[in-house]
């Protein structure tokens, strides 16, 4: 069996798990076993009670790794992310101070309401995600790997919330918006709903499969003039300097960072293996920019009194993208 | 993957496609200048809009043929069209090292594999192919709107009409031009011409010029058509006048050397001289007869014998002054007489006058035959209908001219005639030539003559004497003078006496090669005359040989009378240097033209003949190895004296 097709299988495997479980939402489940293959933190968006906590955790079991949960509240401090020293008494009745693990130390991490927790709590999740460590008390503690974030936001705007700062948003890879669910997913869910029939996702890879899913995913070749097409996908969504979009710079407060490129890159090359391809193609650099770049690029006033959403206008950028990607031959 | 057919598929119908581009662009250049032509700002001329149509094409067609096709963009091209989502070109690029390498080239040339070029690269018509033929349908409209005569009014169609006309009559003219006959070779103005003017009746017949520039354009081509035509002419003239020079140099030529022996102008100058000397003649007569009287009244007053002695004296001097005078004038007076009978004609010269009458009238039967077959030619020429207007005029000037050269020569030719006659119908003349013919002893002359003839024959060709208008003029004048010559020498010899003595003498000279004498191959003497055969060195005829006696190292003269039983002096020593170097000359010792007429005694001219030998010699006028022998002539002379 080909390193392709191993690939392919494993991830269906993982995904038929999540199924059991979770209904509908394919297009949010394949895009968080792609973030995962790719190892690339996830920010899921959606309204409460959307099963997003349940499409998570069952991820993990599915991956057989351990999974950890934070509810963030705005009275959390970053030790209870992190951990903290404590002072422990021996037998012997000598006193030291013992690192005690915060929920953080797990291979998939749900960070439940992030945008609930002040902006210093927040802050502990940085150098974990970008790290994947924990630096207390002048001690590294690494986490453990692979490690996961997949955090969770309401996207309406409540009492108490405190919006994710530019640099926290740029360490996840993508962000996914959770719809709810249509009438057929909806009736199928409350059928489900006090019954067994639904069973219970069973382990089918390893820590080691997704490490290996990573690697295969990374080896996927790219055009340059398919490299060319991506990255004037991101260019197009700064407001000044070469490459940006009109659009961009009339409603863009700032751009995709170069960390929004290489997810960009990342997530059409596990594109590209699901289906079945060596390649990454444009389509693929399509798919994965909305996923990949809309947290990643900040309106200005003007966007919002237009009601313009991020996504409309990646829409837009990719539409001038594509228009400017003529066929060479005109004939 | 071998993409060779894809490209080439790609290329036609690139080219294809870049040639309905040009197509439709020279579509739009052809509407933009029949617009221009229903405007009346170019000329109407469909050839414009054709040509704007197939050099639109053909740039299309240039252009899509050199246009280049690069490897990957055939490659991107086909992913897109065949949907292969990068395939192609990311197998094009991918290092052979990489991880998916072999299984994405395996999975491209699979997908490749099924390809056609044709379904890839069809030819479709597109909008703006749909468009070529709108410009070109519109710009021929306008083109045959712009020609149709709908939109004229009357008087632009009678222009039209005109200029219709106008340009068949150009086309009929310049045919000689445009169309040259074989043979014809025609200068680089000439064919400039003829382009110009094909030109121009083209324009002029499909009516694509107006009528101002067109008779403006017609007047430069005309006023360029003058200029060639008289360039032509001016060429015909010239030949004409260089074939007419040639035959004069042959008939007149050697007579116009200024170093020929009594030529016309020296006879006009004697004649002029003659006159001058009788004037002064005259005044010493007058001068002398003064003198006489006046010494005659002095020798009477010295009678008187009441007269002083000084006064005797004074009377004497001035009555030897005047004796002195009058023998100075006498002197004179036989001086000029000397040399007023030296300028006189010989017989001799008479007969030159004769043989001068016979060679121009031959000259100008030549002269005649030639201008005629010129004529000839010029009329036949003229019968040739294909001449061109310009060519027909020159002919006929040079007809005319010609016509003119040959009244003129017929008329002097009948002048010529109508002397000789008048010379020959002279009764007295007639009877005297008779009478000499008819004596005994010109046979024996006939003879002697003959023979010597033969031994200057063996000396050389003779050379064609040639005459010019003015030598002619001359001549006229001096017919005249040898008519009353001959008359005078006619009534000397009715004495038989005479008669006898004058066939000795002429016998005595024969024997001493010392008859006649020639000018520029005219002969004056009396061998022909007298039917004599020519003297070694004296030509017979007009075309006879043009020398004279060979030297013999020594003044050929003989100043004894009595040898030679007449008034015999020298009467000429004369000579001439050929083109070759070589020298000769005559020394005519003889009878005088009129026998005894010579009444001065040479030594009385001696002087005069002398100082213009000196004179001669001074200008070197005669050779220098013979101005020796000049002056030992003139010496001799003076010695006897």
């Amino acid at each position: 069996m080909s390193e392709a097709q191993w690939f392919k299988q494993t991830f269906d495997a993982v995904r038929g798990e999540v199924r059991k479980v979770i209904v509908g939402q394919d297009a949010i489940v394949e895009d968080t076993l792609v973030a995962m293959a790719a190892q690339g933190h996830t920010l899921l968006e959606g309204m409460p009670g959307l099963g997003k906590t349940l499409l998570v955790r069952t991820l993990a079991n599915a991956l057989s790794l351990s999974f950890s949960r934070i509810q963030f509240t705005p009275d959390m401090m970053p030790a209870d992310v992190t951990g903290t020293n404590i002072l422990v008494e021996d037998e012997h009745g000598h006193r030291s101070f013992s690192f005690k693990r915060g929920p953080i130390f797990g291979h998939v991490v749900l960070a439940d309401e992030i945008n609930r927790a002040t902006p210093k709590t927040q802050a502990a999740l940085l150098e974990a995600m970008q790290e994947r460590a924990v630096t207390m008390g002048g001690i590294r503690h690494e986490l453990p790997k692979p490690f996961l974030v997949m955090a969770t936001q309401n996207p309406i705007e409540q009492e108490g919330t405190y919006p994710l700062p530019e640099a926290q948003l740029d360490r996840f890879m993508v962000k996914l918006l959770v719809e709810s669910p249509n009438r057929t997913d909806l009736a199928a869910i409350v059928r489900s709903t006090g019954s067994d029939s639904g069973g219970t996702p069973q382990a089918v890879a390893t820590e080691a499969d997704l490490d290996k899913l990573r690697q295969i995913a990374r080896s996927v070749q790219v055009a340059d003039n398919v490299l060319d097409f991506g990255l004037s996908l991101v260019m197009g969504t700064r407001p000044s300097g070469e490459g940006s979009s009109a659009i961009a710079q009339r409603y863009a407060r700032y751009g995709a960072s170069p960390r929004g490129a290489q997810s960009l890159v990342a997530v059409a090359q596990a594109y590209a293996l699901l289906a079945g391809r060596f390649n990454v193609s444009k389509n693929d650099l399509i798919r994965a920019a909305k996923p990949t770049l809309r947290h990643r690029v900040g309106l200005n006033y003007e966007a919002e009194a237009d009601g313009l959403t991020v996504d409309t206008l990646l829409d837009q950028v990719i539409a001038d993208v594509q228009s400017a990607d003529r066929d060479p031959i005109q004939v | 993957m071998n993409t060779a057919p894809f490209r080439s598929r790609i290329k036609l119908v690139t080219t294809l496609r870049s040639g309905i581009a040009g197509l439709l662009l020279g579509g739009v250049l052809a509407l933009a200048l029949a617009s221009l032509m229903l405007a009346k700002v170019i000329p109407a001329d469909a050839r414009w809009l054709v040509l704007s149509l197939v050099t639109g094409f053909a740039i299309g067609i240039v252009l899509g043929l050199v246009k280049r096709v690069g490897e990957i963009d055939v490659l991107r091209s086909i992913d897109r069209r065949a949907e292969l989502e990068d395939r192609l070109t990311t197998s094009a690029e991918v290092s052979q090292t990489a991880v998916f390498a072999q299984p994405l080239t395996d999975d491209a040339q699979a997908h490749f594999g099924a390809l056609k070029p044709k379904a890839l690269f069809p030819w479709r018509w597109s909008r703006r192919d749909m468009l070529v033929p709108v410009p070109a349908l519109l710009a021929a409209g306008l083109y045959f709107f712009a020609s149709m005569p709908v939109h004229l009014t009357a008087e632009q169609k009678q222009e039209q009409a005109a200029m219709k006309r106008a340009a068949v009559e150009i086309e009929r003219l310049a045919k000689p031009l445009i169309q040259p006959e074989a043979g014809t070779e025609l200068t680089a103005k000439e064919k400039q011409l003829a382009q110009e003017l094909n030109k121009l009746q083209q324009d002029m017949k499909t009516a694509s010029i107006e009528k101002q520039p067109a008779l403006q354009k017609l007047n430069e081509l005309g006023r360029d058509s003058e200029e060639v035509a008289q360039d032509r002419n001016n060429q015909s003239l010239k030949n004409l006048e260089n074939a007419q020079a040639a035959l004069a140099k042959t008939a007149l030529g050697e007579l116009s050397k200024p170093d020929s022996m009594m030529s016309a102008t020296e006879l006009k100058n004697m004649h002029a001289r003659q006159e001058k000397m009788a004037a002064e003649r005259d005044n010493l007569r007058t001068e002398e007869e003064t003198l006489k009287d006046k010494l005659s009244d002095l020798k009477k007053r010295l009678e008187n014998s009441g007269l002083s002695r000084e006064e005797r004296e004074k009377l004497s001097q001035e009555a030897e002054r005047l004796e002195q005078q009058l023998n100075a004038n006498q002197e004179s007076q036989r001086q000029l007489q000397a040399e007023y009978d030296a300028q006189s004609l010989s017989e001799a010269e008479l007969q030159q006058a004769k043989e001068l009458l016979e060679g121009q009238e031959q000259t100008l039967q030549n002269q005649k035959s030639a201008l005629q077959k010129q004529l000839d030619e010029v009329e036949q020429k003229l019968k040739n209908s294909s001449l061109s207007h310009e060519q027909r005029k020159a002919l006929e000037e040079a007809q005319k001219k010609l016509q003119e050269a040959l009244k003129g020569l017929e008329k002097e030719l009948a002048e010529v005639q109508k002397a000789m006659q008048d010379l020959m119908n002279n009764e007295k003349i007639r009877e005297m030539m008779e009478k000499l013919n008819s004596h005994p002893d010109m046979q024996k002359l006939r003879e002697m003559m003959a023979e010597m003839q033969q031994n200057a024959e063996a000396q050389g060709a003779g050379e064609t004497p040639t005459l010019s208008k003015e030598d002619l003029e001359e001549m006229k004048q001096k017919i005249a003078q040898m008519k009353e010559q001959l008359e005078e020498l006619a009534k000397q010899l009715e004495d038989p006496k005479a008669l006898e003595e004058f066939i000795k003498a002429l016998e005595e000279a024969i024997k001493s090669q010392e008859l006649g004498s020639c000018a520029g191959g005219l002969c004056i003497g009396l061998p022909s005359l007298l039917n004599l055969p020519g003297l070694p060195g004296i030509p017979t005829g007009m075309y006879s040989e043009d020398k004279m006696v060979t030297d013999t190292g020594s003044v050929n003269k003989s100043d004894r009378n009595k040898d030679i039983k007449a008034n015999a002096a020298t009467t000429a020593v004369k000579g001439r240097r050929s083109e070759n170097g070589a020298e000769s000359y005559i020394e005519v010792r003889g009878p005088t033209s009129v026998g005894n007429r010579t009444s001065v005694p040479y030594s009385k001219v001696l002087p005069s003949y002398r100082q213009r030998a000196e004179q001669a010699m001074k200008n070197q006028k005669i050779p220098k190895q013979h101005e020796k022998r000049v002056k030992a002539y003139f010496d001799s002379l003076a010695g006897k004296k």
